[in-house]
């Protein structure tokens, strides 16, 4: 069956998203503190064996491996004039792992820097670096946006305006959560209730979070601050990490399993947050576990 | 008579113009320039760290104010140095090999100059070699990482220290780093915030 539009199914209900690229890689041999997003040119097969790995695990989407694939990121690996090159090869591997059936969302990261006048970058000079990398994501055969681990409202807000300036392609839009004075704020300081408020009036699909520091427990927690927080106005999306990793051995071990991954999860989808994915240290078995979990009550 | 708790505040604030008017102001009326760095500007900046640390204020503060900071020290810095003034001590830093995370690196490092260090900033990525190259003129070397995975470059950074014979004190941190990993891998200090490390670090130089 050839999908129908993202926006339709996400109304749908339970939509499953990928889990790590990074940490999946590095599993795969790749060494950690490479460029991640040239590999996409450089060793398509690995890529590809990760997609195909989230797919056969239950995602119904897999997203375009160019998170560091904007320019500034690219450029503190020495690739800054490779955005074209790079972001085209992601979306034609993830397009043709994907097929006909399964979604491919572009991933877009953070610049690293800050807006002036905390850091060096210009809104305008944001704005087109991100519209360059979407536009070759959607030349690419993308059917919507990611956008996560976003930490500052001003680069969010541009970031989406970027998307939304090139297509009207579904954006779904994420931001890194901690616990900090006994609320959950993004290392900016911004808090919930303001990402939510601002990502929703820029009339995007979904707001969320990914990534972070905390444990399971508090990634529910978070969730439902953001459900009250969105008040059925615009639908919210969850990317918890596998917990922290830790070093054992010159090794790196996460120690959430995929059991406590997908029964935080369930807790979360519970509180009616339909689009689910993992963030670091997740892997093909934690989708699975989420998807025999979630899918097995017929809804979805 | 300049008033130095204002300077402070200007800092607290980030409010570059003050800082830079109230610092030409102090110096015009010729308050000592020491006093001016201690009572005004690292007055300010140890506020400013405490908040953060407390969770109080957040990046954005913290790097306003080591901006108005910076403007001052421009207008200040002739004149400490033609005063003698000597910094507290020097600072190595650096984001240690395969990481290119840098905000949490250059907080501290702001921090720090912010409490009267000079500080010499390796950016990111930077092999233990170039730690070793640089470390024989400061007395305390910093490495920051924030992925697991690159924690054992600051391992073998501290073992080339070793092995170069440097004596500078050592000092590492950043988000995934803990004491116990300080101890077990032979580095001198751990902090877990940039304010703490200001501590550690003068205590390190003491
Ligand atoms: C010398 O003595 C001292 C003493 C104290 C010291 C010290 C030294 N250094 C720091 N401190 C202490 O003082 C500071 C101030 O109080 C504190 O510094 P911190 O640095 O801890 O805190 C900063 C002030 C704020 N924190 C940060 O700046 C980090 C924030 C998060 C969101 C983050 C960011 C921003 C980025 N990232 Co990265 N990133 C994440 C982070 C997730 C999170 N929510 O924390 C983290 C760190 N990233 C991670 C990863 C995996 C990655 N990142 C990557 C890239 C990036 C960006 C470029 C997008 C960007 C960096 C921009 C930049 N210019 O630095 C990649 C790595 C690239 C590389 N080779 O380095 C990539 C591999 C992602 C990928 N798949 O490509 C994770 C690391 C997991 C782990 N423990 O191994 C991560 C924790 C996210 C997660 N939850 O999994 C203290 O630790």
């Amino acid at each position: 069956m050839s999908r129908i539009n993202l926006k339709d199914r996400i109304e749908q209900g339970l939509f499953l998203l990928d889990g790590a690229m990074g940490t999946q890689l590095i599993a795969r041999g790749v060494e950690p503190g490479k460029c991640n997003d040239f590999l996409n040119v450089e060793s398509p097969d690995v890529v590809s064996d990760v997609y195909k790995a989230y797919l056969d695990a239950g995602s119904d989407a897999i997203i375009t491996n160019t998170f560091g694939a904007n320019k500034f990121s690219l450029a503190r690996h020495g690739f800054g004039d490779k955005v074209d090159q790079i972001n085209a090869a992601a979306a034609k591997l993830a397009r043709d792992i994907a097929g006909e059936d399964k979604y491919v969302l572009g991933g877009l990261g953070p610049s690293g820097d800050f807006l002036q006048p905390l850091g060096n970058l210009k809104p305008d000079e944001l704005k087109q670096a991100f519209a360059e990398q979407v536009q070759t994501l959607l030349a690419g055969g993308v059917d919507g946006f990611i956008i996560e681990t976003m930490t500052a409202l001003d680069e969010i807000a541009v970031v989406i305006e970027a998307v939304k300036s090139v297509c009207d392609l579904p954006v779904l839009a994420s931001m890194s959560f901690d616990i900090a004075g006994g609320n959950f704020r993004t290392m900016m300081g911004v808090d919930v209730e303001s990402a939510v408020s601002k990502i929703a009036s820029l009339g995007v699909t979904a707001a969320g979070f990914n990534c972070g520091k905390m444990s399971l427990d508090e990634y529910v927690k978070l969730a439902e601050k953001f459900v009250s927080a969105a008040n059925r106005q615009i639908a919210v999306l969850a990317e918890p990490n596998a917990g922290l990793p830790e070093l054992v051995d010159g090794g790196v071990i996460y120690n959430v399993t995929p059991d406590d991954f997908a029964a935080a999860i369930e807790k979360i989808h519970s509180l009616g947050v339909n689009i689910i994915g993992g963030c670091c240290g997740t892997t093909p078995a934690y989708i699975e576990a989420l998807a025999k979990r979630l899918k097995s009550g017929g809804k979805g | 008579m300049a008033d130095l708790s204002k300077l402070s505040e200007a800092i607290i604030k980030g409010d570059q113009n003050a800082a830079a008017e109230i610092t030409k102001a102090a110096l015009e009326e010729a308050v000592e320039p020491e006093s001016i760095l201690n009572d005004g500007l690292i007055a300010g900046m140890d506020t400013i760290g405490v908040r953060f640390k407390n969770n109080e204020v957040y990046i954005p503060e913290v790097l306003i104010a080591a901006r108005a900071m910076k403007m001052a020290m421009e207008i200040l810095e002739p004149a400490l140095a033609k005063a003698g003034v000597k910094p507290v001590g020097k600072f190595l830093i650096g984001t240690v090999q395969g990481d290119l995370h840098d905000i949490g690196k250059n907080l501290v490092a702001m921090m720090m100059k912010g409490a009267g260090f000079e500080v010499i900033d390796l950016g990111v990525d930077v092999p233990p070699e170039k730690f070793v190259e640089q470390a024989a003129q400061v007395q305390l070397v910093g490495m920051s990482t924030l992925l697991t995975t690159t924690m054992p470059a600051m391992q073998k950074t501290i073992e080339a220290l070793k092995d170069a014979g440097v004596s500078a004190k050592i000092m590492i941190g950043g988000a995934p780093v803990t004491q116990d990993y300080a101890d077990k891998i032979g580095a001198n200090g751990y902090a877990s915030d940039a304010a703490s490390a200001v501590d550690v670090a003068k205590s390190l130089v003491a």
